[in-house]
C-alpha cells in the first residue's frame, strides 16, 4: 500500500511536490474572516499536522473547524498567514493548480454525503479516478476491488436515493480514498448517521488509517468519535484550546 | 318515295345551312390544271392562291482563285389549310415562308446547309404576288429586271452575292402549261425553267471575299398537290452541257420500287427551243449506292443516263457523296443535292457540262410534314 | 490512446451528470425542448415559404427567358407596340437572334363554376431553336418533328403545360374554356409540354400557344409582352446601349435578371417582417432555455461544488452546462426541422394569397425544400440555445468548491445585481427611445426592429428591480384579502428573485408580442374598414369575371361604359383603369379616373385635409394625386413634380395631393382618365363603380344590370357591402400568418411559467417541509403555490400589456409606415386584452395545479431530518 502511495505522489506532468513524498501540513498564524462578518472563524492557527496522523478537529458548532478543514483543502482562503502542504504553500497555487491538488492529494467526506445523485453508488466511487483521466481497465480494477473490501460490492448499481444512510457515508468513504490521496478530511462525518451506522464508518476510517499512512483529518462534535483518532486537537471561538494525544 | 326523296333533299338542306359550331372550314385551293398561260415578268412572283411553292436555284462557281464551288438556294412557300381567323393579326399562319441554302466547297471537301423558317410578320419574310421578289430575313432574290435576278444568301462562314442573267427565254415544262406527277386532276404542277443563267459576284468564305463566276440554273414550280400515295419521292436531275444544251429529267419513285409513267423531262437547244421528253425516252442506270450516316438512308451514286432521241449518252459523277441535307426545322425533309459533272460515258467520246442532281425519299418516305 | 480515453470519460461523465438528470426532470425537459422546437419550426416555416415564393418566381423568369440574355419589356403597361420588332432587323447582322413573346394571365374553367388562373404565353413556334425553351411530349411515334407543325396550323391549338395536363386530365383534342377579361374563349389542345424548360414555368401552370393565337386569346391587337434577345456574350452592352438609344422611352432593355432583383426589392419589407415575426418565437423560446439553464444551475449548486472538490476545473464545468445547452439546442432544432417541414406547406398558403396578390401571380403549390435554409434554422436554433445559455454556463463554472457544503442552497444574489440590471434597463430604453426616431434603411425599419428588441432587453433587465419594488406591495394587498399563504407567497417569490423575474420576463415578453399585434392588427382592420366607408360611396362595383378569378389585368372595353350609364336606376358610372409601370426601379400603378365624377360623387380622403371636391377638380391634364405608400416610399409630397413613363413618352405630372389607399404597398399615381387613354393609348376599363338613382335599389339595379348586359359579356357585381366584406376577408387573409405566430409566442410564454413553478416547488420543498412541520396544512402549501402562479401570471400580464402598448406604437407608427407607407389609426381592442387577462391568469394558476400538489405531498418528516 504505501508503494502505491509512493508512486501515486509523483505527478504524471513530472512535477514534483515538495521534497521526497510526504506531505506534512504546517500553518503558520492563520486567521479567516468571512466577508461580511466581524469575527474571525479562525484566529491566528498555528498547528503542525505529519503525514499518516489521523486527527481530531473537537469542538462545538461554530468553533471554527469546519473552516479549518475548508482551509486545509485549499477551498477557501485564508485572510491572514500561511498554510503549507509538503513544504509548497497552498496561496502560491493558482485555481488550477489547486484543482489538480484536490485531484490528486486530497479525498473530502461530507456530513451530508454530498454523492451525486444521478450517479451510482459504483459512479460515484469512480469519479476521482475517472477525472484523472485513469483507463477504464484500471479504473474497473481498483473499484471493485475497494467495493468488495469495503462490502459494497452488492449496492454497487443502486443510486444514492436506494441507499441507507450509513451505505451512503461508506460511499463517501469510498470515494474520498479511491484515489489514494495523502490527505482525506472528513467533516462530520458520523453527524447524519444513527451511533451503529456512524461505529461503522469510524472503524471503517481507522481501518484505512492502519494500513496506508494516509493522513485523516476529522472534524467532530462527538468526543466518542474523536476517541477513535491518535490525536485531538480541540477548538473554541476559532482558537485551538487543546492538542492532546489520544490513547 | 316522295317521302324519302323530299326527307333527303330535307336534310341536305340542313346539312348546307346549318354552321356546325367550333368547326371552322377549310380553305380550298388553286388546283394545277391543264391550260394556264404564262407571262413573264408577273409569273416570276407569288402565286398565293396555290398551296406550295418554290423559287429553286442551283449553279456551279469557279473563283478567280480557282476554287470549285456549287451552291443551292430555295425559298419555299406553304399556306395553311385552315381558314385564318377574322382578327388580321400580323403573326397570322396563312402563309409560312422556308428557304434553304447549302454549299458544296469542292476545295476543303466540305459540304454545309443551312435553314430558315419564318412567318411573314414584321418584315422577316415574304414572296410577293405582285413583283417578282422573295426573301427570308437576310437571304432574298430580286429580279433587277426582266432577264436579271439578284441572290442574296449567307450561313456559317459562307456568304454570297450574286447576280444572275438569263440567256434563254423560261421554258415551260409539261404539256399544256402543266406538269402532270401523276393520273388524278391536279396532281401536278405550274412548272418553268430558266434553265441557262450567266453568274458573277461575290463570295465570302470565312470573310474572305472572292469573285466568282459560273452558271446558275433556276426552277420555279406552283401548285397544290403533288404525290400520290404509292410514290415515295422523285430524283430530279438539270444538267447544262458545254455544247450549250441542258436538259431536266425527273422521275417518280413508287413504292413497288417501279418508276411511275407520269415521270418526264425536257431538252433545251442552243437557240432556246425546248421538247418536252416522255417516260420512254430516257434511261438512268445508278452505279453504285452511298449511305448516309446521318439519316441512314441509301442513295445511288453516279450515273449514266442516255437519252437516245437526242443521242445523249452522259456519266454524272457527284462531287462528293455527303450532299444530304436534313432539315428538320423547316421542312423536315431529308433530301439529297448535289453537284456534279458531266462526261462522256465511252472513252474518246466528247460529252461534258455541269449537272445538279435532287433525290427525295431515300431517308424516310417523302411526305410532306406542312 | 490518453486522449481518446479522455473524450470518452467526458462523454460518460456527460451522460451521468448531465443527461440523467434531464431524463430525470423530464417534464422540464420536454418544455425547454418544446419552446426551441417552435420556435425552430416557426423560423423554418416562414423561411421555406419565402424561398419557395421568390426562388418559384425567379424559376419562371429564368425558363421563360431560357438562353436569352437581353430582353425588351414595357416601362409601363402590360403590352407594347409590335412595330418595334421590324426596327430590330439589324440584329440579325449583329450576330443576334429575337423573338417576341405576348403573355398575360388568364382564367381557365374547370367544370362547375370552379377556375383557376393559369398564364397564357404566346411564343412564335418558328423561332430561333435557341428560343425554343419548350418541348413536346411525344404522342404518337411517327417521328413527327417536335415543333409538330400541324399543331401550329390548328389554328386554335395550345400545348398544355405537364402539371396542368396531369391535374385536369388533357391530352390531344381536348377542349379548354378560358375566361379573358370579359370573354370566353374555346382552345383546342393540340399537344402536352414536358416538364423540360418553358414547360415547367408557372409551375406547370400555363398553355403555349402560337403568336397570333395569343393575340386574338388576349385582344392585344398589334401588341407584344416582350421580346428576347440572345446576343453574343461579348456584344450585350453594346447591344443594349444601342436599342435603347433607338427604342421608345416607354420600354426598357435589360437582361432578364433584373427582373427578379426588382421583385426581390419589392418583396423585401414583406418577407422580411415576416422574419421578424418568426424571430420572436425563437426569442421567446430563448428566454425559456435561460430560465431553465438558470433554473439547473440553482439547483444543482452543491453538486456542482462536489464535483469542483473532486477536482473538475470550471473549464470543464463550463463545458458540461454548455453541452446540456447544445444538447437541448440541437434535439429542439432537429424536431423543430421535422415540425417546420411539416407546417411549410401551410405558411406558404398562408403567404401565398399575399405574394400573389401584391407582386406576382404565380401558382406556389408546395415548398421547396432548400438544403441551406434547413441548415440556417438548425444553426439558429442551437446558436441562439447557447447563447441564451452562456450566463448560467459562467455562473455555474464560479461555483467554487465551497458550495458543496453550504447546507442549504442559496440563491444567486440577486439583490447585488439589481441596481445595475436596472441601469443597465435605461441605457437600452435610451437606446430604444432614439432608434425609433430613426428613418428606414434602404426601405427597411432596421431601426424600428433594434427599437423594439432593445425596448424588450430594456424589460428584461429591469424586472429584478420591479419585483423587488412591487411584491411587497402587493403582499401588503393580498393578506387581509386572502390570508397568511399570501403573504408566504410573495415572500417566497421575493426571496428567490432570480428566478421569478425570468419567468415574469418571459411570460410579459410573450403577452406583449400578443397584445402589440393584436392592437396593429386591430387597428389596421378599424382603419381599413374606416376607410372602406368613407372611400367606397358607390352603390355596385363590377369587374370582369375573369379578375374574380385570379386575373390581374382583365378588362372591359370602353363602349360598357355607355352601355352601363343606359341602364334604367343607373345615376353615374365611373370607370377605373389602372396599368403597371416602373418609377425608380420599383414598380407603381398608375391608374386613370374620371375626375369630374370623382368630384361629384366620391369621398377620398387627403393628407392636406383638403376637401374631395376642390382637389377632384383640379386633376386635369398633366397633374395627378398619389397615394400615401407612394409618397412615403419615394419620397414625394404634394407640389413636387415626378416623371412618370406613358405609351407616348416621359410625362411631368405635377402632385396635387396624396390619399389615403390600402389597396396595396407599392402606390398609385392616378391621373384623369382623358389623360390616361391619350397617353396609354387604352381605352379598356378595370372596374366602374356605379352610383344609383335615389329611389332605386341598389339589389334591383343590379338585377337589371344583368339582364341588359350579361348577354355579350362576364362580369361580377358587388354591393358595397358585399365588397366591404371581401376586402376584410383578403385582409384576415393576409394577416392568417400573424395571427398563427402570435399564438405559438404565447405558448412557448406559459411554457416558461410553468417552468418556472416546477422549480420553484422543488427548491422550495424545505421550506414546505418545514412549514409542514410547523403546522401548516396540505391545503395551505396548494394556496401558497397557487397564489404564487397567481402572482406569476399577474405580473406578467400587467408588464406584458404594458410593454405590448409600448411596442404597438412602434409597430404602428414606425416599422409599418417606414415598410409599407401606410397610416394606421391607434385603436385599442379593450376586448381583447380583457380576454388575454383572463385567459393568461386562468392558465397561469391552472400551471401550477401540479407544482402545486407536488409540493403539498412533501413529509415533513424527511426534509426536516436532513437538516
Amino acid at each position: 500500500m504505501t508503494e502505491r502511495i509512493l508512486e501515486n505522489l509523483a505527478d504524471e506532468r513530472g512535477n514534483r511536490e515538495g521534497d521526497g513524498c510526504l506531505l506534512d501540513i504546517v500553518l503558520k498564524q492563520v486567521s479567516k474572516r468571512y466577508t461580511g462578518r466581524h469575527l474571525d472563524a479562525v484566529k491566528e492557527l498555528d498547528l503542525e499536522i505529519r503525514q499518516g496522523s489521523f486527527v481530531a478537529l473537537l469542538g462545538p458548532s461554530g468553533c471554527g473547524k469546519s473552516t479549518l478543514l475548508n482551509l486545509l483543502g485549499g477551498i477557501d482562503r485564508p485572510t491572514e498567514g500561511v498554510i503549507e502542504v509538503g513544504g509548497l504553500s497552498l496561496q502560491s497555487m493558482g485555481d488550477d493548480q489547486l484543482t489538480e491538488f484536490r485531484l490528486k492529494k486530497l479525498g473530502f467526506i461530507f456530513q451530508f454525503f454530498n454523492l451525486l445523485p444521478t450517479f451510482t453508488l459504483e459512479e460515484n466511487v469512480r469519479l476521482p479516478l475517472e477525472i484523472a483521466g485513469h483507463d477504464r481497465a484500471f479504473v474497473d480494477s481498483e473499484v471493485t476491488e475497494l467495493l468488495d473490501k469495503i462490502g459494497l460490492g452488492e449496492r454497487r448499481g443502486y443510486l444514492p436515493a436506494q441507499l441507507s444512510g450509513g451505505e451512503m457515508q461508506r460511499t463517501a468513504v469510498a470515494r474520498a480514498i479511491v484515489h489514494k490521496p495523502a490527505i482525506v478530511l472528513a467533516d462530520e462525518p458520523t453527524g447524519n448517521l444513527d451511533s451503529e451506522n456512524g461505529e461503522k464508518v469510524l472503524a471503517l476510517l481507522s481501518e484505512i488509517h492502519a494500513e496506508s499512512g494516509i493522513t485523516i483529518i476529522m472534524a467532530t462534535h462527538s468526543n466518542e468519535a474523536a476517541a477513535c483518532a491518535e490525536r485531538s486537537i480541540r477548538m473554541r471561538d476559532g482558537r485551538i484550546v487543546s492538542d492532546e494525544r489520544n490513547a | 318515295m316522295n317521302k324519302i326523296i323530299s326527307v333527303s333533299i330535307l336534310a341536305l338542306f340542313l346539312l348546307v345551312m346549318i354552321d356546325l359550331p367550333g368547326a371552322e372550314a377549310a380553305r380550298t385551293f388553286k388546283k394545277a390544271l391543264p391550260g394556264y398561260k404564262f407571262s413573264f415578268p408577273r409569273d416570276h412572283g407569288s402565286h398565293d392562291q396555290f398551296k406550295t411553292e418554290w423559287w429553286y436555284f442551283t449553279g456551279h462557281l469557279k473563283a478567280d482563285s480557282g476554287e470549285d464551288y456549287g451552291f443551292e438556294l430555295t425559298f419555299f412557300r406553304t399556306a395553311s389549310d385552315e381558314r385564318p381567323s377574322d382578327k388580321a393579326s400580323a403573326f397570322r399562319l396563312d402563309n409560312i415562308y422556308l428557304a434553304h441554302f447549302a454549299v458544296t466547297d469542292k476545295a476543303r471537301g466540305k459540304f454545309s446547309f443551312f435553314e430558315k423558317l419564318n412567318r411573314k410578320g414584321l418584315g422577316l419574310a415574304d414572296a410577293r404576288e405582285d413583283f417578282p421578289l422573295v426573301f427570308n430575313q437576310s437571304w432574298s432574290m430580286k429580279f433587277a429586271d426582266p432577264e436579271t435576278i439578284i441572290l442574296s444568301a449567307n450561313g456559317g462562314d459562307y456568304k454570297l452575292d450574286l447576280v444572275l442573267d438569263s440567256l434563254k427565254k423560261p421554258v415551260v415544262h409539261g404539256k399544256d402549261g402543266v406538269s402532270q406527277k401523276a393520273s388524278c386532276k391536279g396532281c401536278a404542277s405550274h412548272y418553268y425553267s430558266l434553265s441557262r443563267l450567266s453568274a458573277r459576284g461575290v463570295l465570302s468564305v470565312a470573310d474572305k471575299p472572292v469573285f466568282v463566276r459560273g452558271n446558275a440554273w433556276m426552277d420555279h414550280e406552283f401548285g397544290s398537290n403533288q404525290l400520290t400515295d404509292n410514290q415515295v419521292g422523285w430524283d430530279w436531275f438539270s444538267i447544262q452541257l458545254d455544247d450549250n444544251r441542258e436538259i431536266m429529267l425527273y422521275v417518280m419513285r413508287r413504292a413497288d420500287g417501279g418508276i411511275d409513267e407520269h415521270s418526264s423531262g425536257t431538252v433545251v437547244y442552243a437557240d432556246g427551243r425546248h421538247r418536252h421528253l416522255a417516260r420512254n425516252e430516257f434511261i438512268i442506270k445508278s452505279d453504285r449506292i452511298w449511305q448516309s450516316k446521318r439519316s441512314g438512308g441509301k442513295y445511288p451514286m453516279g450515273w449514266n443516263i442516255s437519252i437516245p432521241s437526242e443521242a445523249l449518252s452522259m456519266k454524272l459523277s457527284p462531287v462528293m457523296d455527303d450532299q444530304e441535307l436534313a432539315t428538320g426545322k423547316s421542312t423536315g425533309v431529308t433530301y439529297w443535292e448535289g453537284a456534279a459533272s458531266v462526261s462522256a460515258i465511252k472513252k474518246g467520246e466528247k460529252q461534258s457540262g455541269k449537272a445538279y442532281i435532287e433525290m427525295t425519299g431515300y431517308a424516310e418516305r417523302f411526305r410532306k410534314k406542312i | 490512446m490518453r486522449e481518446f480515453d479522455h473524450f470518452l470519460g467526458a462523454l460518460s461523465l456527460f451522460r451521468k451528470f448531465v443527461l440523467r438528470d434531464c431524463l430525470h426532470n423530464y417534464v422540464r425537459t420536454v418544455i425547454t425542448i418544446c419552446g426551441i422546437t417552435l420556435g425552430v419550426s416557426v423560423f423554418l416555416a416562414i423561411g421555406l415559404a419565402n424561398k419557395t415564393a421568390l426562388s418559384s418566381f425567379h424559376d419562371t423568369v429564368d425558363r421563360v427567358a431560357g438562353k436569352a440574355n437581353l430582353e425588351i419589356r414595357p416601362l409601363t403597361g402590360r403590352s407594347f407596340d409590335q412595330s418595334i420588332l421590324t426596327g430590330l432587323t439589324w440584329l440579325e447582322m449583329a450576330g443576334a437572334v429575337y423573338t417576341p413573346i405576348i403573355t398575360d394571365d388568364v382564367v381557365m374553367s374547370v367544370g362547375d363554376d370552379k377556375s383557376e388562373p393559369i398564364q397564357l404565353l404566346a411564343v412564335d413556334y418558328f423561332a430561333d431553336d435557341a428560343f425554343k425553351g419548350y418541348e413536346v411530349a411525344d404522342s404518337d411515334s411517327s417521328g413527327e418533328s417536335p415543333t409538330s407543325l400541324n399543331g401550329v396550323f390548328k389554328h386554335l391549338g395550345v400545348l398544355v403545360g405537364h402539371a396542368l395536363a396531369s391535374e385536369h386530365k388533357l391530352s390531344e383534342g381536348d377542349k379548354i374554356e378560358l375566361a379573358v377579361d370579359d370573354r370566353r374563349f374555346e382552345v383546342q389542345v393540340s399537344g402536352v409540354l414536358t416538364d423540360k424548360g418553358t414547360g415547367a414555368a408557372y409551375g406547370g401552370r400555363l398553355l403555349i400557344c402560337d403568336l397570333s393565337l395569343g393575340q386574338e386569346i388576349l385582344d392585344l391587337p398589334g401588341q407584344v409582352s416582350q421580346v428576347e434577345i440572345i446576343s453574343p456574350p461579348q456584344k450585350i452592352e453594346l447591344l443594349q446601349e444601342k436599342l435603347k438609344s433607338e427604342l421608345p422611352v416607354s420600354v426598357t432593355v435589360e437582361p432578364a435578371s433584373t427582373r427578379t432583383s426588382q421583385i426581390e426589392k419589392m418583396t423585401r419589407s414583406f418577407e422580411y417582417n415576416l422574419y421578424a415575426l418568426s424571430f420572436i418565437a425563437l426569442l421567446v423560446g430563448m428566454f425559456l432555455i435561460y430560465n431553465t439553464m438558470a433554473i439547473t444551475v440553482i439547483r444543482r449548486r452543491p453538486e456542482l461544488g462536489t464535483l469542483r472538490i473532486l477536482g473538475l476545473s470550471s473549464r470543464n464545468i463550463l463545458s458540461l452546462i454548455l453541452a446540456e445547452a447544445i444538447l437541448f439546442g440541437a434535439v429542439g432544432s432537429l424536431l423543430g426541422l421535422f415540425c417546420g417541414v411539416l407546417i411549410a406547406d401551410w405558411a406558404l398558403q398562408a403567404v401565398a394569397m399575399t405574394y400573389q396578390r401584391l407582386y406576382f401571380s404565380l401558382p406556389l403549390d408546395s415548398v421547396r425544400l432548400e438544403p441551406v435554409i434547413l441548415l440556417v434554422a438548425f444553426l439558429t436554433g442551437v446558436g441562439l440555445t447557447t447563447v441564451a445559455a452562456v450566463p448560467a454556463a459562467l455562473e455555474a463554472a464560479a461555483v467554487s468548491p465551497a458550495e458543496a457544503t453550504r447546507k442549504m442552497s442559496i440563491e444567486l444574489n440577486i439583490d447585488r445585481w439589481t441596481l445595475p440590471f436596472a441601469m443597465v434597463a435605461f441605457v437600452f430604453f435610451g437606446l430604444s427611445a432614439y432608434s425609433s426616431t430613426l428613418p428606414a434603411l434602404a426601405n427597411f425599419p432596421f431601426f424600428g426592429y433594434f427599437s423594439a428588441l432593445t425596448c424588450v432587453f430594456g424589460v428584461a433587465f429591469l424586472m429584478p428591480a420591479l419585483l423587488k419594488r412591487m411584491l411587497p406591495v402587493l403582499g401588503r394587498i393580498l393578506y387581509p384579502l386572502m390570508g397568511l399563504e399570501s403573504r408566504l407567497a410573495v415572500s417566497s417569490l421575493g426571496r428567490t428573485l432570480g428566478r421569478s423575474s425570468v419567468a415574469v420576463a418571459t411570460l410579459s415578453i410573450g403577452i406583449a408580442m400578443l397584445i402589440s399585434l393584436a392592437i396593429m392588427i386591430g387597428s389596421f382592420r378599424e382603419t381599413v374598414i374606416d376607410w372602406a366607408r368613407q372611400t367606397l360611396v358607390a352603390d355596385l362595383w363590377m369587374r370582369p369575371a375573369s379578375s374574380d378569378g385570379g386575373s390581374k389585368n382583365a378588362r372591359f372595353s370602353a363602349h360598357m361604359e355607355s352601355r352601363l350609364a343606359a341602364v334604367t336606376g343607373v345615376e353615374a358610372v365611373e370607370p377605373w383603369t389602372e396599368s403597371d409601370f416602373e418609377y425608380a426601379g420599383m414598380k407603381a400603378t398608375l391608374g386613370g379616373a374620371r375626375f369630374d365624377l370623382v368630384e361629384k360623387y366620391s369621398n377620398l380622403n387627403y393628407l392636406s385635409g383638403r376637401s374631395n371636391r376642390e382637389v377632384a377638380s383640379s386633376i386635369r391634364g398633366k397633374s395627378c394625386i398619389v397615394s400615401e405608400s407612394f409618397s412615403i416610399k419615394h419620397g414625394v409630397q404634394a407640389g413636387d413634380t415626378i416623371e412618370v413613363p406613358f405609351k407616348t413618352g416621359l410625362m411631368p405630372l405635377y402632385i396635387q395631393d396624396v390619399y389615403y389607399d390600402y389597396v396595396n404597398d407599392t402606390g398609385f399615381v392616378v391621373v384623369n382618365r382623358d389623360f390616361y387613354r391619350k397617353n396609354m393609348k387604352d381605352d379598356g376599363i378595370n372596374s366602374f363603380a356605379i352610383f344609383v338613382k335615389k329611389g332605386y335599389e341598389p339589389v334591383s339595379v343590379r338585377k337589371r344590370i344583368f339582364s341588359e348586359l350579361s348577354g355579350q359579356s362576364r362580369f361580377v357585381v358587388r354591393t358595397t357591402g358585399e365588397l366591404r366584406e371581401r376586402i376584410l376577408e383578403i385582409f384576415d387573409q393576409t394577416f392568417a400568418v400573424t395571427y398563427a405566430l402570435h399564438a405559438i409566442s404565447i405558448v412557448v410564454a406559459i411554457l416558461s411559467v410553468m417552468n418556472a413553478l416546477f422549480a420553484l416547488t422543488e427548491e422550495s420543498r424545505r421550506e414546505f417541509g418545514i412549514l409542514k412541520y410547523i403546522g401548516l396544512p396540505a391545503k395551505g402549501i396548494k394556496k401558497m403555490v397557487l397564489t404564487e402562479a397567481g402572482v406569476l401570471g399577474l405580473y406578467g400580464c400587467v408588464f406584458g400589456i404594458m410593454l405590448g402598448f409600448v411596442l404597438s406604437l412602434l409597430l404602428i407608427y414606425v416599422i409599418n409606415k417606414q415598410s409599407f407607407g401606410w397610416t394606421i389609426r391607434f385603436t385599442v381592442p379593450f376586448d381583447f386584452i380583457a380576454q388575454t387577462f383572463v385567459i393568461i391568469m386562468f392558465t397561469s394558476i391552472a400551471s401550477g395545479l401540479i407544482p402545486a400538489r407536488l409540493a403539498s405531498a412533501t413529509q415533513a418528516p424527511e426534509v426536516v431530518r436532513s437538516e
